[in-house]
């Protein structure tokens, strides 16, 4: 009747009770909160059914932050085991527990903290940067934005009732097969990632056909502003990825499920198939992450030294260079699963040949500070943070990159700390520094500036002395994925320290929601009058701060790159736009998004234990929904000229 | 041209037109790369018979072909459904989309016969690798045709009960790419699955 | 892609063309008309041909799709290609016997 569902199910391990309890806890709290203040009426109108990109965005950042907390939490665990786990000591965690909490840490920091952060600055900038009015496709963006929750929701429901994967992060069969994986977990890994990865690939079609379509006039692709730039290549790697994982990993579900033989290690199953797919998506992956990292260093170089961005031209075909070269790179993942020299070899020479556009990248950031007048915001300390760090990560990346020396370095820590310092010094930096830059335009007043600058110093320093001792280990011959070591080996100490730096940067998240708290506290001091409060350059600057639900009164007419800098010199030279407002044309809001994901994940969950009748149940609900969606015709409606042109007064006054 | 300061019932639709197209033929292209991931799957598992029979063993080209045969057809007939919609004729779109049903049915018809009695011989996907692929990627083609079928009844309730509106208009223009483009895959399914599997 | 679909004619001209060019390689096939590697040229050259029928005929593939249609086409070939090529190579040395990897002391 429940399938493979029972009361063994909820872990009795105390540290997963633990979890799972706080889990509980949680949302118990958050719902008792919402219920006690009467908010749900609220909730439910103004942000659970909302086609909104603005709030749609502000969702994905919060959900983001929330998850990396847990994924945070994970990596805290790995290395206080480490750091003890020594010799006769076995730490506290067993092999088993470790095992999963490095695949959580790995599914969660990818899936469900860094692509959403990512996610939610697009929904957030990208279509005022353009100067339109709302994404293409806002249905399906409230459609993703719930696909993706769900995907979360699978991941922590797996630490209350279950389990999770054992596998590592991209579970790689046989190990991720039926027989060495016979539990739910890789279950619940499976489904997490196909429901969020549905979300994904509609999120890169939906901006892909935005800023190729709703440019305002005159705004040709050079003319837009480099983030855009990056959202759209990254979008592009999006499309052109997320197709493999998801086909990948529906072949590894017909596997465990249908007991097909894709890549199972019997009956002519290839398992290095799978790892090939696996990184087909995967390296593309990280280029999805990190290219809109670079577009908002660039965007904060260009603002913070009050001069333009040095190099447009280079930065944009650097940033093609790279999104194209970035789909010809991925057997560096596995040099060392035994093809030839020659396929190696090609595949080395690629990934070098990568770096060439990104340094160009490096030395444009660096000539666009050159000479500026710098005002240093917080933004510009993750801006110098991140060059100093993710150039340390990228030149290690090379040395992977030759396929010889990444015979001693395959799955060492030496990896781990390359990636790392790329992914946090790069992407986590990155997200962090366009936070700090677009909070005020989101939420209408700054960020308290000095603990932005203490928590930026304990996390470049924390960064530091947690993986450079992680570079050591790894060139001493220490592995991945091993929750135990012995005395010998002369690791601990630096392992120790390592531990150390882990807890410098939990001192920084911890100043990271000190200073959002505190903001919160002093948001009237703090506030954003003027909607431009860095001097900005581009479009989204232009509004109030938050932008009305309808962006721009009046869409803007574009001439030059940086348009509200030119705006603003027009402005200043006497020039005034004649305004007419009209009625605007704005999408409703929806329950259906919201209600669609609700049955994806009820499918989900239902697979993952094996509850046929629950399944099917969860099927009939998505296309119950799905088609009174399609046969509803009144999904848009027009705002009056008067009331846009009340609200633009009421900004105006307190500008 | 996205200027919408001009009279706000002109700028809905064409645009709206233009979006949706837009954006569904992208996701088709995204859709062909799911669908190259599975062939490139099938390619490398072909041989894997796992001592079982093969493609040549296993396939019956005549009854292919009529498979074949019917898909096409209906690509062609949904074309001509498309011309009735573009003169405003309902009467001859119902009719035409609904000949295409059949033909569509008909495929996914001769399709589940063939893989029942795939599985009744002992030949189902868990039999080895190469059949794991067989199922796999002419499967995924299958429940693509079929989820095309299930959105063309859909719309030709809705089409009957609307008439030809310019928002069902724009549905019907996604569906004919969509079913246009599966009878594209299935050209390649035919000739690198069966065909070559027969030589 | 919602130009003006064609017409009577052009869906006929498309669909004769891809019916030739389906029963002309089931015929070579079944019939065994070529030897074994001009059979597989012939088939496959085929259907490319019937791609570009269909997306001419049937598809009415302009200057903007075709734009993205060929980074498509691109990426599967490098995703398809790139991963044959590169399982051929794992299966030479490590599926089949010890003797394909070039070593004086084996």
């Amino acid at each position: 009747m429940f399938g493979k569902l029972s009361f063994a199910a909820i872990p009795h391990d105390p540290i997963q009770a633990g979890g799972a309890a706080s889990i509980v806890l949680g949302v118990l709290a958050t719902l008792a909160a919402i219920t006690y203040f009467k908010k749900w009426t609220w909730l439910w109108k103004e942000w659970i059914t909302t086609v909104d990109h603005k709030k749609i965005g502000v969702m994905y950042i919060i959900v983001a932050l929330i998850m990396l907390l847990r994924g945070f939490t994970d990596a805290g665990m790995m290395r206080l085991q480490l750091a003890i786990s020594a010799g006769n000591n076995h730490g506290f965690l067993t092999p088993d527990h470790y095992n999963q909490i490095f695949t959580a840490h790995g599914v969660i920091m990818i899936f469900f903290m860094a692509m959403p952060l990512m996610f939610g600055l697009f929904n957030l900038i990208v279509p005022l940067q353009i100067g339109a009015r709302d994404v293409a496709f806002p249905f399906l963006n409230s459609l993703s934005f719930w696909l993706f929750v769900v995907g979360a929701g699978l991941v922590n429901m797996s630490l209350v009732i279950g389990e999770f994967a054992a596998t590592g992060w991209l579970a790689y069969p046989p190990l991720s097969e039926l027989n060495y994986s016979p539990g739910v977990g890789m279950d619940y890994y499976i489904w997490a990632i196909q429901i969020t990865g549905i979300g994904s690939l509609l999120t890169g079609i939906n901006f892909f056909a935005t800023i190729m379509k709703m440019r305002a006039p005159g705004m040709n692709l050079m003319k837009m502003p480099i983030f855009t730039w990056t959202a759209l290549c990254s979008n592009i790697l999006v499309m052109m990825a997320f197709p493999v994982l998801t086909a990948t990993l529906g072949m590894l579900f017909m596997d465990r499920f249908f007991g097909f033989h894709f890549f199972t290690s019997d009956l002519g199953g290839n398992a290095m198939m799978y790892v090939n797919l696996i990184w087909v998506w995967g390296h593309p992956e990280v280029y999805i992450l990190v290219l809109p990292a670079f577009g908002v260093f660039s965007e904060v170089a260009a603002t913070f030294a009050q001069k333009r961005l040095f190099g447009y031209n280079s930065m944009v075909w650097a940033t093609a260079a790279i999104t194209l070269l970035s789909a010809l790179v991925w057997a560096h993942h596995f040099f060392t699963m035994g093809a030839g020299g020659n396929v190696n070899a090609v595949f080395g020479i690629a990934t070098m040949i990568i770096s060439i556009p990104t340094g160009v990248k490096i030395f444009n950031w660096l000539f666009t500070l050159f000479r500026g007048r710098i005002i240093f915001g917080t933004p510009v300390f993750w801006l110098i943070g991140f060059l100093l760090t993710f150039t340390l990560g990228g030149m290690t990346g090379v040395m992977l990159s030759v396929p010889a020396a990444d015979f001693q370095f395959h799955n060492s820590m030496f990896l781990i700390a390359h990636f790392h310092n790329t992914i946090i010094g790069g992407v986590v930096f990155g997200y962090f520094a366009g936070f700090a830059y677009w909070f005020p335009k989101v939420m209408g007043f700054k960020l308290y500036e000095p603990l932005g600058r203490i928590a930026f110093f304990h996390w470049i320093i924390g960064f530091f002395v947690t993986f450079i001792p992680l570079y050591v280990v790894g060139l001493m011959g220490m592995t991945r994925r091993i929750s135990h070591y012995e005395i010998a080996s002369g690791w601990q100490p630096w392992l120790q320290v390592s531990m150390f730096g882990v807890m410098i940067i939990g001192g920084g998240v911890g100043f990271q929601l000190l200073q959002i708290a505190y903001s919160v506290w002093k948001r009237k001091e703090l506030a954003d009058t003027t909607g431009d409060p860095w001097n900005g350059r581009t479009l989204e600057w232009s509004t109030s701060s938050p932008a009305p639900f309808y962006n721009f009164a009046v869409i803007p007419q574009v001439t030059t790159r940086d348009a509200f800098w030119e705006q603003k010199q027009q402005r200043r030279a006497g020039v005034r736009e004649a305004i007419v407002f009209q009625d605007i044309h704005m999408p409703k809001n929806t329950p259906l998004g919201f209600m669609i994901a609700m049955a994806a994940g009820l499918i989900g969950f239902a697979l993952v234990w094996h509850i046929i009748w629950l399944a099917l149940l969860g099927f009939m609900a998505a296309m119950t929904f799905i088609i009174v969606r399609s046969f509803d015709e009144d999904t848009e409606y027009y705002v009056p000229a008067a009331e846009v042109a009340r609200i633009e007064a009421k900004f105006a006054e307190g500008t | 041209m996205t200027n919408l300061s001009i009279h706000p019932q002109e700028h809905g639709n064409h645009e709206v037109d233009e979006k949706t197209s837009f954006g569904f033929w992208i996701y088709i292209m995204t859709d062909c790369l799911l669908f190259a991931t599975i062939f490139a799957v099938y390619a490398v598992l072909r041989p894997s018979t796992f001592g079982g029979p093969g493609p040549k063993e296993l396939f019956s080209l005549p009854y292919v072909f009529i498979e074949t045969l019917l898909l096409l057809t209906s690509s062609f007939t949904f074309g001509l459904a498309m011309l009735a919609q573009n003169k405003g004729n309902r009467t001859q779109l119902l009719l035409w989309m609904g000949i295409t049903f059949l033909l569509g049915l008909g495929f996914i018809g001769f399709e589940i016969h063939e893989f029942v009695n795939l599985v009744r011989e002992g030949n189902g996907p868990g039999r080895s690798a190469f059949l794991s692929g067989f199922f796999g990627l002419v499967g995924t083609h299958g429940l693509h045709v079929t989820c095309g079928l299930i959105w063309m009844m859909l719309l030709m309730v809705q089409i009957s009960k609307r008439g030809i509106t310019p928002l069902i208009a724009r549905k019907l223009n996604s569906l004919s790419l969509f079913w246009h483009f599966l009878d594209i895959i299935w050209v390649f399914v035919f000739t690198f699955v069966y065909l070559l599997g027969a030589i | 892609m919602s130009a003006k679909h064609g017409s009577v004619a052009s869906y006929c001209i498309g669909f004769f063309l891809s019916i030739l060019l389906t029963v002309i390689p089931y015929y070579f096939v079944v019939h065994h008309m070529l030897g074994r590697s001009s059979l597989v040229v012939a088939v496959v050259m085929a259907a490319i041909l019937q791609l570009w029928i269909q997306l001419r005929f049937f598809l009415h593939l302009n200057r903007g799709s075709l734009i993205s249609f060929i980074f498509t086409g691109i990426i599967v070939l490098i995703i398809v290609g790139g991963s044959l090529w590169i399982m051929h190579d794992l299966n030479y040395y490590m599926m089949e016997p010890i003797m394909n990897q070039a070593h004086p002391a084996l």
